[in-house]
């Protein structure tokens, strides 16, 4: 049986991609081959990236900058794919012209600029929804079930890691701190969601952290604590490539989710009985399930989804500003 | 390629076993099966429970009567003794451990060395002063796999370490009265579990510049889980986890910037490990290994047969770093035990 709704029988949909890096690369091409939506159009700044990436893509239309990009009356919404230090200036310029949006994570640099974010949708009446596509994915939808069942018991503990390596440049949006980079918006964003996603708001965050030459984090280490005894353990670094596997300990039994937790990927079921069983299905990409959702809610008239609400969005963005906090990260401006 | 030496080629020793309980056990068997160490004698405060552990490993060697003693003074003036393996509850550790110097015997202690850095401090000065050698029972350090892997990362394989992760969590019944959970045993899941997940990271990385703790208690006032975060000099971290509240997977992983060992479950007994390298290249170590405790026993014979009294590979600064990052934790989570 399955737990989430198959996204080809989403309704159609026109997507404006804002931004060509790598993320819109396989956003356009899990919406072109996995839904009944269509990339209409994509905004670039620079003119040969974008040629290049509809050329690439087969998209109709592009658009010389993003105030082009957020007027075309041909798009129903606009996927934000700029630096995480330019989401809350995108988001903002295309709920002002009507648009629906789907924000990528990190929705945006701090809660109060994701507070700005949402206020504006709210009063504009627009869908808006953060695109933590782990959430609509098809083995985290089996896991909660496993939970919700009972089958490892009671959660007690709750481990996460997302750690990749990347070449230290520091202009790259990763290490430059002026484009909002470092580990965790990157990277940590996916375990700290991850752990709301199971465990909801924490009671407390500890975190402690390494800075890069460049100022921003390298590595965190993170513990969250939720009432009855229950903690999270969450860790992201890019200065290696990390297991990125997940375990939720139970007292009946455990879950150990394979890597890359956050994408398709298996999870086994081990019980204290001595009994385990192993989920597995195969998934290309990934992205098409959040897309999907977007078309769903969208043509429901929805503005936001019920499985990533706005609080959510800001709930996860208070856990990351109260780490930042802890391991004294702050950006320029904040 | 084993880089451990042959437990079997270290030199015949005469253990007395202080305490009868289950590691003790194991590590009889261990010693009996792959060592040419003879356990002679254990003492034990209940004569039946001695008994029944003698008779049940067969202590004693050839036409020679293996030794039961009640309690522990004899135990240790015992004169067919080399050295004595202390295996009581964690609260008790100081007190036989000193008991075992003063009688100048060398001295194997079981994990956690002390409930304290300032015990053990106290058994190491007991033990220079005295001229004898001294060891806690870190097991895990004398296995082929972690000399295995630290090779591995010796040779920059992995690049630089910026993170080790490990964990060790089990569920034992509740019982307040038992030396898990019992505080006037020194109980709680640091000392009995965490200790491995710490000494593993400190192995690797050394003395932590900072530690953080975050956990929770029983009802009887012990830790049942906690997080530890190690901070390093440099850019290298530490997660060490452990808990009485759950099964967990007892894995742990090395990080480098080259690549990662992924150290297959228990990660601190006899295993298998994976390196996977950025370069898309990787290996596999697997060495099948019968028990595991044979390798720390060797490791005391060899270091009192050559004169030494303490081991580079466990050494006493080690044993106190490793108490001092526990001390650290308790104190953040509010545990303390009686008197301290």
């Amino acid at each position: 049986m399955a737990l989430v709704e198959d996204p080809s029988s989403a309704p159609t949909f026109r997507w404006g991609l804002l931004g060509t890096g790598w993320i819109a690369d396989r956003f356009a091409r899990a919406v072109a081959q996995h839904t009944r939506a269509q990339v209409v159009s994509v905004g670039s700044r620079n003119k040969h990236r974008g040629d290049r990436f509809a050329t690439q893509h087969g998209i109709p239309g592009t658009h010389l900058g993003y105030e082009e990009l957020v007027s075309d009356p041909h798009l129903d919404a606009i996927y934000i794919a700029s630096p995480h230090s330019e989401h809350r200036e995108h988001a903002l310029m295309a709920i002002e012209a009507g648009k629906h949006l789907l924000v990528e994570k990190a929705f945006a640099r701090n809660a109060a600029e994701a507070q700005d974010i949402v206020d504006a949708a709210r009063s504009k009446g627009v869908f808006l929804m953060e695109a933590m596509w782990t959430r609509f994915l098809p083995h985290v939808a089996a896991l909660r079930a496993v939970l919700a069942r009972g089958e490892i018991g009671e959660i007690v503990h709750l481990a996460a890691d997302h750690g990749q390596w990347f070449e230290f440049d520091p202009e790259h949006r990763l290490f430059n701190p002026l484009l909002a980079g470092g580990a965790l918006l990157d990277l940590g964003v996916y375990p700290i969601s991850f752990a709301h996603d199971l465990l909801g708001i924490p009671e407390s965050v500890t975190a402690t952290g390494k800075l890069t030459e460049t100022g921003v984090d390298g590595q965190v280490s993170m513990v969250l604590t939720y009432p009855g005894r229950v903690q999270a353990t969450l860790h992201t670094t890019l200065w290696s490539k990390t297991p990125t596997t997940a375990v939720i300990a139970g007292t009946e039994g455990r879950i150990e989710v394979a890597g890359d937790f956050y994408a398709p990927t298996s999870f086994t079921v081990i019980r204290n009985d001595g009994t385990r069983w192993t989920y597995q299905r195969e998934v290309p990409i990934g992205l098409q399930y959040e897309a999907a959702e977007v078309a769903r809610q969208v043509s429901a008239g929805a503005t936001e989804s019920p499985r990533l609400t706005w609080d959510n969005t800001l709930e996860v963005m208070r856990t990351m500003d109260e780490v930042r906090a802890q391991i004294g990260l702050v950006y320029p401006g904040e | 390629m084993t880089v451990a030496p042959d437990p079997r080629e270290a030199p015949p020793i005469r253990w007395g076993i202080l305490g009868a309980g289950h590691i003790a056990s194991r590590f009889v068997t261990a010693v009996q099966q792959h060592t040419q160490g003879q356990v002679v004698a254990v003492g034990s405060r209940d004569r039946e429970r001695g008994a029944a552990f003698a008779a049940a490993h067969r202590i004693g060697t050839g036409h020679r009567i293996g030794t039961v003693h009640e309690g522990y003074a004899t135990l240790v003036a015992d004169p067919a003794v080399d050295v004595v393996y202390v295996a009581t509850p964690h609260s008790e550790h100081r007190e036989h451990a000193l008991l075992a110097i003063a009688a100048g015997k060398h001295v194997l202690v079981e994990k956690a060395f002390t409930r304290n850095a300032i015990e053990a401090a106290e058994v190491i000065q007991a033990a220079r002063n005295a001229g004898v050698f001294l060891m806690e029972a870190m097991w895990t350090r004398f296995l082929p796999h972690v000399a295995a892997l630290r090779e591995v990362v010796e040779r920059g394989e992995i690049g630089d370490v910026v993170h080790v992760e490990a964990d060790f969590g089990g569920s034992p019944p509740y019982d307040p009265t038992d030396r898990n959970f019992n505080p006037a045993l020194a109980g709680g899941a640091l000392l009995d579990l965490g200790v491995y997940p710490i000494a593993f990271a400190q192995d690797l990385l050394g003395t932590p510049t900072g530690v953080t703790a975050v956990g929770a208690l029983a009802e009887t006032g012990v830790d049942v889980e906690s997080t530890v975060t190690l901070d390093f000099e440099g850019r290298a971290q530490a997660i060490a986890r452990s808990s009485f509240l759950a099964d967990t997977p007892r894995t742990a992983v090395v990080i480098g910037t080259e690549g990662r060992i992924d150290v297959d479950p228990e990660f601190y007994a006899p295993t298998t490990f994976v390196v996977t390298r950025r370069d898309g290249t990787g290996s596999r170590f697997e060495e099948p290994v019968e028990g595991g405790m044979q390798f720390e026993a060797a490791e005391v014979a060899r270091c009192i047969a050559a004169g030494r009294t303490e081991s580079p590979r466990v050494s006493w600064q080690s044993t106190l770093d490793v108490m001092r990052i526990l001390d650290a934790a308790r104190e953040q989570l509010g545990v303390v035990y009686p008197g301290e």
